[in-house]
């Protein structure tokens, strides 16, 4: 079952509200008689939303050139694509990313190196070298899509990249992208163009509601999905580490996905006032209730959902899960110990979006639970059955204080790896931090010491670095990329051309477009429009620093932090007054 | 990490009193160089902040190695000086200059671990710069409804009230040294005021006059907090020229203690 | 920031949204930008203002400090203290002691290191001839000190103090205090001077003569808090003047001094080494004190003579024979020449006084006589160089019967003694004066029966045979005062055995005879006033007299810290180094400690 959220008409929204305006008809008519959309049955889909509607709203058609690259390994897609026309190829070498991708690794400063900035610092407000025009095959340049007026990156020479890298080519009538478009996890390899490619491009949306009124696509989009990444998935939870291949097999056939809430969270969340977050506990999508006995093991594989008893009427959080984590494993273990069915201690709710796998809860108890290792064994729940019961256990001292909870999950806070923090009963406001910040970049600041409160708590307005980067939806050149070994989201200044979509997407505004300038303080100018370059900047986590993180290594009274939220102990222990 | 630091601290202490064990009479050259030392150590944290990009160690554990190596240095002091006050003009300025300075950057530490507590209890916490807009937004405000209320009400009570009693309260910072002694003298003048004037006003007044309170005790907020962040920053314009000063004072006071060494000349 | 774009045939505004979007007025036609900017004005930061105070601070502290030293130069600006009141009368002259300073800051910056301090103070302190040296004492460890490491000035009007931990420095540096201070594993110290046994004394000698033995019977506590021992004649005189005379009971009574060493005469001349006139029957050893006349050039033949048994010259080769016929020449003339003309002739007045302790020339030329009856002969030839002759056997005297009789008991007991080397020596020489073995014929006065011995037994001079002894009359005795320091010890000791060791102790060095140590108030390098002690505690509290003593141990046990901590470092009293110990010795003077000798005070 699908969840569908609220009617996407904002006008944040990334692509408005059609995916493209210029679909017409008689296009629509072109794609269902191709084969496997001819296949759906058109009468199963309900009057207000029509199959020709749908795709009329959320796909369209698009022709690539060779060499366009169409998704970037790492890059968090919202769309799925089929080819119409063409032949794509799938880079499977590793070596072809870091360079042809725009994801420049920064390596680390030498000491001597750090030790210039003192001097080599320009006194300019964000300078920039000129911007030079990149020759070889590998360099990425961008280029105005034809059709669809959009800025696309392309390989120059893809015919030596294939013939230099290993690639597996898709050819027409097949889907790709579609995983990471309905789960919302990185593309998994990067895909370009060889030849010129008409392929249709269909958002999340049309994809959920496609699968969800049409049997045969959505069989044929599941198989794809557990042939190609389900096994993975699986295997990457500790849960099932002592498992073997064939009862991991069983899992598989077994298991179910599911998404929750709202792809598009970010643009409501950003129109929500912050302080009647707290309140929308109740209209979050239920992912499970309290006192339902438990069918399934719900393994998180995105986005994050709020686990919370009911005390009276009102629903009191208790925390949060994120990617990774097990819901009702306790019930289970439990309802094996004593032999029979236990209800489920916790409601589960999706905050934005989730999505997580159905495990049944048979095959858990056969297969997993009795060789579990004990150490993965989730602390025990006591029996909620009055009110005092359930108070004390919200309110015992080894919580976190449901207050802060609230504002941690209502702010999306949770979502950082990297939140700053300021402890304002320690902060002397002495402005260190920004200052070390500004000297570890040329000269700018990358974050304001400003930010919504809780208590003697702030989230500064720095980039968090989250666990889920909208930010990264829509890059067109795919200068804002994640780091694959640290998860730094960082932004390869070469490569940004200043379209704002990232600026615009962070639901925290920590990302700030600023005009670049010369070494005379001059603006750069685009040489196309003759407009001042504009370029997003925000927090690196000082990742090419000796130093680590300058605003925390600069603080002298243990005032600022960069904390990963999802070390909930730790940042307990810093919080303490 | 701090544990560490710290053993680090007693070892070096150690070792230097193992070391002015060893040494024959007077004991003045060695606890003369090491309050040096530590008169260096101390001014080095100021170089620190400069190099911030530079892994010397967190700023956190030079505060921590900051406040130790003052106490030590105090006690250092008072062994090189032989608790004799000085005699000399020059000597009284290096003595006075050290304890100044010592004095001041204990101030400082007091300051700076208990003022941003008291500031985030008392209310919103505001940045040091926006605190004259805010306080002029208030004043603003203030004016308007002061304006507004005869429009509103066609009584010029507020109005006066505002004009005598609380014009040149909301015009500027006020009452500095009060907020910083932690005192709620003015919280309890203000709710005076306000109670008196609440007598001689019509029900119909009395949400401006709410309105106004309000205004107030933000400006109060703001007075409060420009207040601690004055008295945060400000002590830094003692303590540091202070230490400068100290350095240079030091530097001759070496240099005039090794020409008359053991009465070289 | 702007930069209007021509479009078809105007310019138009192309600022972003992000930054405001398009101005209202555009571009002037030119393609200028219509807004002007004004240009920006500065304001100083916080930091730059704080920067700034602190640049004028500082340039304003060096300014002032620097025109303090050059200009305004004085005792105000610059002194580091006020000197102490002993001190005091040079306060405020800085250049009496830093001589630089006449010539102000440039004087200063010009003699800068050209001086040094401790020339001022020994200027006017007199400490001794190493002054600088650890302890004044300029032995081979030699580590150098200056006054000024313990002795601060500018230090107020009171003297500060020498720091507890001083001492540590250089010594233990785990004692630093009384507490830590090791036992005193043999104190008080040996080797002993006399071997005088308080133990014995208190509780058998005296006792027996129904005495009382107290402390202060024989030591006095000083007002300076040292103490005093009785002399001898105080206290010793009533019992041991007996044997201070050597009134032994065994062998001879008294020293033999001057006596004619026995030679093995028979082979000596047989292998034609003649010495003239012998006495034979002389079995006397060559004494230390004739030793010590004998001229310096037999120094070698001496050291043959030591290594020979002179009384057996059987296996000795002639060089060696012609060393002893030397070394007997030598001894007949010392006796000779001192007989001839008298002591002056050996040396100066005052040595030779004591040395010869009033002998008298009747005794000594009556005892050459006996001995060598042919000296007139023989000193002929030996002041003309010419070989003395062979020895001759005196002719007969005429002896009285009577006293041949008298003497019978006396030959039949010789000739047992003596046996048949005596009897075969008889033979060889035919007639044996038996008598003169126990001088009895140095007697003048037939009727004078009693022994020389016992005729000098309140001190004086006998023969007797070939010697002439010597007994001491009183005590202390200038004869063996004035040879113990003339004579090795180990030498001087061999005499003694005739009885002065009985109290005179055998020395590992120095004079033989010397005052014993007193508990004085001022040793070496420690301090203890006994004179404040026993105002409140009995000797015996820390002087523990013991029975069983080792020979040349002190007849007390160890002192124990015990009984100092008692009060040193309990009671406020003070527990630290310099409350018993010295730091500056000098050795010569005894001057020590907290006085201070200043040779002549030279005021500027």
């Amino acid at each position: 079952m699908l969840n569908l959220g609220p009617d996407n008409n904002l006008e944040f929204s990334l692509y408005g509200n059609a995916l493209d305006r210029r679909m017409q008809e008689k296009d629509v008519n072109r794609i269902l008689e191709m084969a496997p959309f001819s296949k759906i049955d058109a009468s199963k889909f309900p009057a207000s939303k029509s199959l020709q509607e749908l795709l009329e709203q959320d796909a369209r058609l698009v022709t690539f050139m060779p060499g366009d690259i169409i998704v970037r390994r790492g890059d968090y897609g919202t769309s799925a694509f089929f080819i119409l026309r063409g032949c794509v190829r799938v880079v499977t070498s590793p070596e072809i990313e870091d360079a042809a991708l725009g994801h420049t690794p920064t390596p680390k400063r030498t000491h001597w190196q750090a030790f210039k900035q003192l001097w080599t610092n320009h006194h300019e407000p964000e300078y920039r070298p000129p911007f030079k025009g990149s020759t070889g095959h590998l360099q990425t340049q961008t280029r105005l899509a034809s059709d669809t007026q959009e800025v696309r990156a392309y390989l120059s020479d893809p015919k030596s990249v294939i013939e230099r890298y290993a690639t597996i080519p898709i050819q027409a009538g097949e889907f790709f992208g579609e995983i990471a478009a309905l789960t919302r996890t990185p593309r998994t390899a990067t895909i370009f163009a060889e030849n010129v490619c008409q392929m249709i491009e269909i958002r999340w949306q049309g994809l959920r509601d496609l699968r969800r009124f049409s049997t045969e696509f959505r069989q044929e989009i599941d198989q794809i999905y557990r042939e190609r990444s389900l096994k993975t998935h699986l295997a990457e939870s500790s849960l099932f580490k002592h498992l073997d291949v064939h009862q991991l097999g069983q899992l598989v056939d077994a298991t179910e996905f599911e998404s929750y809430g709202d792809f598009d969270w970010y643009p409501e969340f950003r129109r929500t006032d912050a302080a009647r977050h707290g309140q929308q506990i109740a209209k979050e999508p239920l992912i499970a209730q309290e006192g339902d006995y438990i069918n399934d093991l719900l393994l998180i594989r995105a986005g994050f959902a709020r686990q919370s008893i009911q005390i009276n009427e009102g629903h009191r959080t208790i925390g949060y899960l994120g990617s990774g984590d097990a819901f009702g494993l306790e019930e289970l273990i439990q309802s094996t110990q004593t032999g029979r069915a236990i209800a489920l201690k916790h409601s589960l709710r999706a905050v934005g979006y989730v999505n997580l796998l159905r495990v049944p809860a048979d095959l858990i108890q056969e297969l997993v639970l009795p060789r579990l290792p004990s150490r993965f064994h989730p602390p025990k729940v006591p029996d909620l059955q009055t009110t005092s019961q359930a108070f004390d256990y919200v309110e015992s001292p080894d919580r976190m204080d449901e207050g802060l909870l609230n504002f941690i999950v209502g702010g999306r806070h949770n979502n950082g790896t990297a939140t700053m923090l300021i402890h304002l009963n320690r902060c002397t406001g002495c402005d260190d931090c920004v200052r070390a910040c500004s000297r570890a970049h040329d000269g700018n600041p990358r974050f304001v010491r400003q930010g919504p409160r809780h208590q003697h708590l702030m989230v500064a307005s720095a980039c968090m670095h989250c666990v889920d980067p909208v930010c990264m939806l829509g890059c067109p050149t795919g200068a804002i990329h994640r780091k694959e070994i640290t998860g730094d989201v960082d932004i390869n200044p070469k490569t940004c051309i200043g379209c704002s979509n990232c600026a615009n997407n962070c639901p925290y505004d920590n990302i700030r477009m600023v005009e670049v300038t010369d070494a005379h303080g001059e603006p750069h100018f685009d040489l196309d429009t003759e407009r001042p370059r504009l370029q997003a900047t925000k927090c690196d986590l000082c990742s090419d620093q000796v130093t680590g993180p300058a605003c925390q290594y600069a603080c002298p009274h243990d005032a600022l932090k960069r904390i990963d939220m999802r070390q909930t102990q730790s940042f307990k222990n810093w919080l303490q007054p | 990490m701090n544990k560490a630091l710290f053993a680090l601290f007693c070892l070096l202490l150690s070792w230097w009193w193992w070391l002015s064990l060893e040494r024959i009479g007077p004991v003045a050259s060695l606890t003369g160089w090491t309050l040096t030392g530590c008169t260096l150590f101390l001014a080095a944290y100021q170089l620190r902040k400069w190099l911030s990009i530079l892994p010397l160690g967190s700023a956190q554990q030079w505060m921590q190695l900051h406040v130790w190596i003052s106490f030590m240095a105090a006690f250092i002091f008072f062994w090189h000086t032989g608790l004799r006050l000085p005699d000399g003009l020059f000597e009284w300025a290096l003595y006075s200059c050290f304890a100044a300075t010592w004095m001041s950057g204990c101030l400082g530490w007091i300051v700076t671990t208990t003022m941003p507590r008291r500031l985030a209890r008392h209310g919103d916490v505001i940045i040091a710069d926006e605190i004259p807009v805010i306080r002029r937004q208030l004043q603003l405000a203030a004016d308007q409804l002061a304006l507004d209320s005869v429009s509103d009400t066609g009584s010029t009570t507020l109005a006066e009230f505002y004009q005598r009693r609380l014009a040149s309260f909301f015009g500027k910072q006020t009452h500095r040294w009060v907020h910083l002694t932690g005192s709620r003298r003015v919280h309890a003048w203000l709710d005076q005021e306000f109670a008196q004037i609440q007598r001689f006003m019509a029900e119909p007044e009395w949400k401006n006059l709410n309105q106004l309170r309000e205004l107030a005790f933000a400006k109060i907020n703001t007075d409060v907090q420009g207040a601690g962040t004055w008295l945060l920053r400000r002590w830094l314009f003692v303590h540091i020229p202070l230490t400068h000063a100290l350095i240079v004072l030091i530097g001759f006071h070496i240099f005039w203690v090794y020409l008359f060494n053991a009465g070289s000349i | 920031m702007c930069k209007p774009s021509m479009k078809g045939y105007r310019f138009i505004c192309t600022r972003t949204v992000a930054f405001g979007g398009a101005c209202d007025s555009g571009p002037f036609p030119d393609g200028r930008c219509s807004v002007h900017e004004s240009s920006c004005q500065p304001v100083r930061s916080e930091r730059s203002v704080r920067r700034q105070i602190t640049g004028y601070f500082v340039i304003t502290v060096f300014g002032l400090v620097l025109a303090g030293f050059v200009f305004g130069f004085g005792r105000q600006w610059v002194s580091p203290g006020r000197l102490s009141s002993a001190h005091g009368f040079i306060d405020n002259q800085c250049a009496s002691c830093h001589p630089a300073l006449v010539e102000g800051f440039a004087g200063v910056l010009r003699h800068a290191g050209s001086g040094h301090m401790n020339d001022q103070c020994l200027a006017c302190h007199d400490r001794g001839v190493a002054p600088t040296f650890a302890h004044g004492l300029a032995d081979a460890k030699g580590r150098k000190l200056d006054c000024v490491q313990c002795h601060r000035e500018h230090r107020g009007s009171e003297l500060p103090e020498v720091a507890r931990t001083a001492c540590q420095a250089c010594h233990n540096r785990h004692v630093a205090n009384l507490r830590q201070h090791p036992e005193f594993a043999d104190y008080p110290a040996s080797p002993r001077v006399l071997a005088f046994d308080h133990s014995s004394h208190a509780n058998k000698h005296f006792p027996e003569q129904k005495q009382t033995f107290t402390c202060g019977g024989c030591h006095q506590v000083t007002p300076q808090g040292s103490v005093t021992i009785a002399t001898f004649e105080e206290s010793c005189r009533n019992c041991h003047l007996a044997d201070v005379r050597l009134n032994t009971t065994a062998g001879e009574a008294g020293v033999l001094v001057w006596a004619i060493p026995g030679i093995d005469l028979e082979t000596l001349e047989a292998h034609g080494y003649f010495v003239g006139d012998w006495p034979t029957f002389s079995d006397h050893p060559l004494t230390p004190f004739v030793r010590a006349y004998l001229p310096q050039e037999r120094a070698e033949d001496l050291a043959v003579w030591d290594q020979l048994d002179v009384l057996d010259l059987e296996s000795a080769d002639k060089q060696q024979l012609a060393a002893v016929q030397r070394v007997a020449i030598a001894v007949k003339v010392f006796f000779a020449e001192t007989a001839r003309s008298g002591q002056s002739t050996l040396g100066d007045e005052h040595e030779n006084g004591r040395l010869f302790a009033g002998m008298d020339q009747a005794t000594w030329t009556s005892a050459l006589t006996t001995w060598f009856p042919q000296m007139d002969d023989e000193w002929a030839l030996i002041q003309s160089n010419q070989p003395l002759p062979t020895h001759r056997e005196p002719a007969p005297k005429p002896m009285s019967k009577e006293k041949k009789a008298d003497s019978g008991g006396d030959d039949l007991l010789t000739d047992d003694l003596l046996g048949d080397d005596l009897l075969s020596g008889d033979l060889l020489v035919g007639e044996v004066q038996d008598d003169d073995l126990f001088g009895k014929k140095t007697t003048p006065n037939e009727n004078i029966t009693v022994e020389g011995s016992a005729w000098v037994s309140f001190g004086g001079w006998y023969q007797n045979g070939e010697g002439l002894y010597y007994r001491p009359g009183d005590h202390p005795d200038g004869f063996l005062s004035a040879w113990s320091t003339r004579l090795e010890l180990d030498v001087f000791d061999k005499i003694l055995s005739a009885g002065c060791d009985k109290c005179h102790l055998p020395q590992e060095k120095g004079p033989r005879f010397r005052a014993p140590y007193s508990g004085g108030s001022h040793g070496v390098f420690t301090v203890f006033d006994h004179a404040a002690h026993v105002a409140i505690m009995k000797c015996d509290a820390c002087h523990e007299a013991v029975t069983d003593r080792a020979p040349g141990k002190s007849s007390f046990a160890a002192m124990k810290l015990d009984s100092c901590r008692i009060c040193h470092g309990a009671q406020d009293v003070t527990d630290d180094c310099m409350s018993c110990h010295n730091y500056h010795v000098t050795t010569e003077t005894g001057s020590t400690g907290s006085t201070t000798a200043i040779a002549s005070p030279k005021r500027p």
